[in-house]
């Protein structure tokens, strides 16, 4: 199959990846460091044929996308961190109506306004449930503009076929680069009926309802219930993570999107100073790898992990999970913006090997 | 037609040398006093009761004011509902079941 | 005996939960009726707000979408950007568009989105028992304005049907009530000419309808409709703030009246820029 090898900018690999796939609805709301998603799709999606708005707010986007997703269609949105925080309510509906819908976080340090540098501080809210009640998203991480490409397109099968929000964190880093991107001729995209969708009548004996309002509480449990067994579904089927050089590896990072680049070169250099270091990149973060990190806590040359963020330790909560106990997880992170050297990481690596850090706390 | 029928009142007038305004007067009582059982068009409603949450809206809508809260008695839902207390009075217009929120009424016309 | 009035398709068996004397029921039959009037019911699609009538999917039998508070407007341009040729309408009451939604019903009539929106305005938040709304009228007694409406630090009440109509974007806004048979059948005309506005593809349409709220108001369901005769009116007078001029023929086809410049979201402008 003959690909196209084109240098593109991580902002609108995004775009052009989901109209790719598809998708014929773009709402989006501008804010920094992702603007350049809407404006490629300012273009790009007119020019194909399909709906662009820049909504008022990214409240009215993401109810938009409810919207559109309730009326069966493949749509999309993207923001950044505090735009994100305003969408968690329209999340949180798109979860309890169960409608597909891709979301991107093209993450900046926060909290609050914050700065517009990468950061990775939204982990806790996307997979954790930024929104209210008992639900969850699809999260998935990619760690370079060709995986933004694929991942993309793949994320909107993943929300047709689970009828879930499927979010992509990336940061200002990935939505910033140039990188070459090998395009596909054709996309493997699914085509999944959606005869729950609000999109007239046409003869069905009973009108089509998206709601996610349940008064009575036996019914909102059995709803919750449902939710949840379709979560352990995709739990059982769509983790997706990296090892890299895991065999007989001493230490284990645990790192995602920008800070897993980093932490590639640092096992180089490790290993030339004689250290044995492995990598588990956890792609998606929900539903999380746990079963890897497992796997690498028995491994007997395992001594430690070294999980590698730009937030306060978010992460590493589950990585800690994983472990269970049978190894200490240590932690490098870097906050407001800043990216860690690969020599921070180094040395944090030398020290572990050398005995000379305990655990305890993340800084 | 309309002049046919004054011309007629006319000649009747002259003729029986009644007053003619005493006979348009007389024709128009029995026409639409003693007649309009026959003429002016008798309605039906229907009261589907049980939807019924005795607003009272639908009395005070009646052009005729023919219906009531029955106070008699309560519907499943606990209300007084509204019911026809001279059916034969009904004129079919349907303002009762225009204003009715609950759509209880059904009407009909002859 | 022909029957001359009885229960729509339009709606679905299932008893409104609305309180004795509530307009809801009468506004929700018009708009069934208009659906059916149409032969729309098999295409249109309507979005449930966040009030009394955040249930109302379960009554009008069309398909239906319930939104988050105040965001009915813009789950509606979600909906109508993809269905370019379906009914679709929103159902908001006056703290889901006029409070929390502000913006979104701003920004749709700004945009000109080909929607009709039904706004039902009580001048009090029902479903949430009483309190002020942007609309209750200075003086009125709710549970946040115990000592009835104080513009000192409580503010004037929005008129919504004039302040949407400045938007250039706004094809044809009108207010009118429930409160008889005649306004009845008035407020049935201005659906179905929102109706039409829709269907030719003309803008952004509104209705707004006063009703009363008998058991928020402390009244009962008559005096509800004194009330508003006599109070409501003269801060909301009736009758129609944009698109007067606005004319269809028997087939309810466009003939004439001043119109936004472009529908916007009826065309592919795909096909005009490249």
């Amino acid at each position: 199959m003959a690909q196209k090898r084109v240098l593109m900018k991580g902002n609108e690999v995004i775009a052009e990846a989901a109209i790719r796939a598809g998708c014929r609805n773009y709402f989006g709301y501008p804010i920094t460091p992702q603007t350049e998603v809407m404006h490629y799709m300012a273009k790009k999606m007119v020019q194909v044929g399909g709906n662009f708005v820049q909504a008022e707010s990214e409240v009215a986007a993401i109810n938009m996308v409810y919207g559109a997703a309730a009326a069966g269609f493949r749509v999309m949105t993207s923001s950044s961190s505090p735009g994100i925080s305003l969408k968690q309510e329209g999340i949180s509906y798109i979860a309890g109506a169960e409608l597909p819908a891709v979301v991107v976080n093209i993450v900046r340090a926060g909290p609050g306004l914050g700065g517009i540098q990468p950061a990775q501080g939204d982990y806790f809210q996307a997979t954790k449930g930024g929104g209210h009640g008992d639900y969850r998203n699809i999260v998935i991480a990619p760690a370079s503009v060709q995986e933004l490409y694929e991942l993309v397109v793949e994320a909107f099968n993943l929300a047709d076929k689970y009828r879930m929000t499927c979010m992509i964190i990336g940061d200002g880093t990935l939505g910033q680069m140039m990188e070459p991107v090998a395009f596909r001729d054709e996309e493997p995209v699914e085509t999944i009926e959606k005869p729950w969708a609000a999109c007239g009548r046409k003869g069905d004996s009973f009108h089509h309802t998206v709601t996610s309002i349940y008064i009575d509480p036996d019914v909102l449990e059995k709803k919750n219930l449902e939710l949840q067994d379709k979560y352990k579904i995709v739990e059982a089927n769509e983790v997706r993570y990296e090892a890299i050089n895991m065999e007989d590896a001493e230490i284990v990072i645990t790192a995602f999107s920008t800070c897993s680049r980093i932490s590639r070169n640092v096992i180089r250099q490790a290993a030339e100073l004689g250290i044995k270091v492995g990598m588990i990149r956890p792609i998606t973060l929900w539903p999380f790898p746990y079963k890897a990190i497992a796997e690498a806590a028995d491994m007997p040359s395992v001594k430690a992990f070294l999980d590698v963020e730009l937030n306060a330790g978010q992460m590493i909560e589950d990585v800690r999970l994983g472990a269970n106990g049978k190894k200490p997880v240590y932690f490098h992170g870097r906050l407001g913006g800043n990216l860690p050297m690969q020599k921070e990481i180094l040395d944090k690596i030398v020290a572990i090997h050398e005995g000379k850090i305990t655990e305890g706390g993340n800084f | 037609m309309i002049r046919l029928f004054n011309q007629t009142y006319f000649t009747v007038a002259s003729v029986f040398r009644i007053d003619y305004n005493t006979l348009i007067y007389f024709t128009h009582y029995v026409r639409f006093i003693v007649l309009r059982r026959f003429i002016v068009a008798k309605g039906k409603v229907t009261f589907n009761e049980n939807l019924c949450k005795g607003c009272g809206l639908c009395v005070a809508a009646c052009p005729k004011k023919i219906l009531e809260l029955d106070k008699t008695r309560l519907n499943s839902k606990g209300y007084h509902p509204a019911t026809s207390v001279n059916p034969d009075e009904c004129i079919g217009c349907a303002f009762c079941a225009t204003q009715c929120p609950d759509v209880v009424i059904t009407v009909e016309r002859f | 005996m022909a029957v001359v009035f009885e229960p729509t398709k339009g709606l679905t068996d299932k008893p409104f939960h609305y309180c004795p004397g509530c307009c809801h029921g009468i506004i929700h039959r018009l708009v069934a009726e208009t659906l059916v009037a149409n032969d729309a019911l098999e295409t249109a699609v309507g979005v449930a707000s966040v009030g009394c009538t955040y249930n109302s999917y379960e009554y009008i039998a069309c398909d239906m979408v319930q939104a988050a508070h105040g965001r009915a407007p813009a789950v509606a341009t979600g909906i109508k950007r993809n269905l370019k040729d379906s009914f679709v309408f929103t159902y908001q009451g006056d703290g889901d568009l006029a409070s929390i939604g502000t913006a979104e019903i701003v920004h749709a009539a700004a945009r000109s989105e080909n929607i009709t929106v039904i706004f039902v305005n009580n001048a009090v938040y029902g479903m949430t028992s009483g309190q002020m709304a942007p609309t209750t009228l200075v003086g009125q007694v709710t549970t946040t304005s115990p000592w009835g409406r104080d513009p000192s630090y409580q503010g004037y009440p929005i008129n919504v049907s004039e302040f949407l109509s400045n938007l250039a974007g706004a094809a044809y806004i009108e207010r009118v009530c429930v409160t008889d048979f005649k306004n009845i059948q008035n407020a049935k005309r201005a659906i179905q000419k929102a109706y039409n506005v829709q269907k030719n593809k003309l803008g952004f349409s509104l209705v707004e309808v006063l009703s009363t709220c008998p058991t928020n108001w402390g009244k009962e369901p008559l005096a509800a409709m004194d009330w508003l005769k006599e109070n409501m009116e003269k801060q909301y007078p009736l009758g129609c703030y944009k698109g007067a001029d606005i004319t269809f023929d028997a087939e309810g086809n466009y003939v004439s009246g001043a119109i936004p410049a472009t529908a916007n979201n009826c065309v592919n402008v795909g096909e005009v820029k490249k």
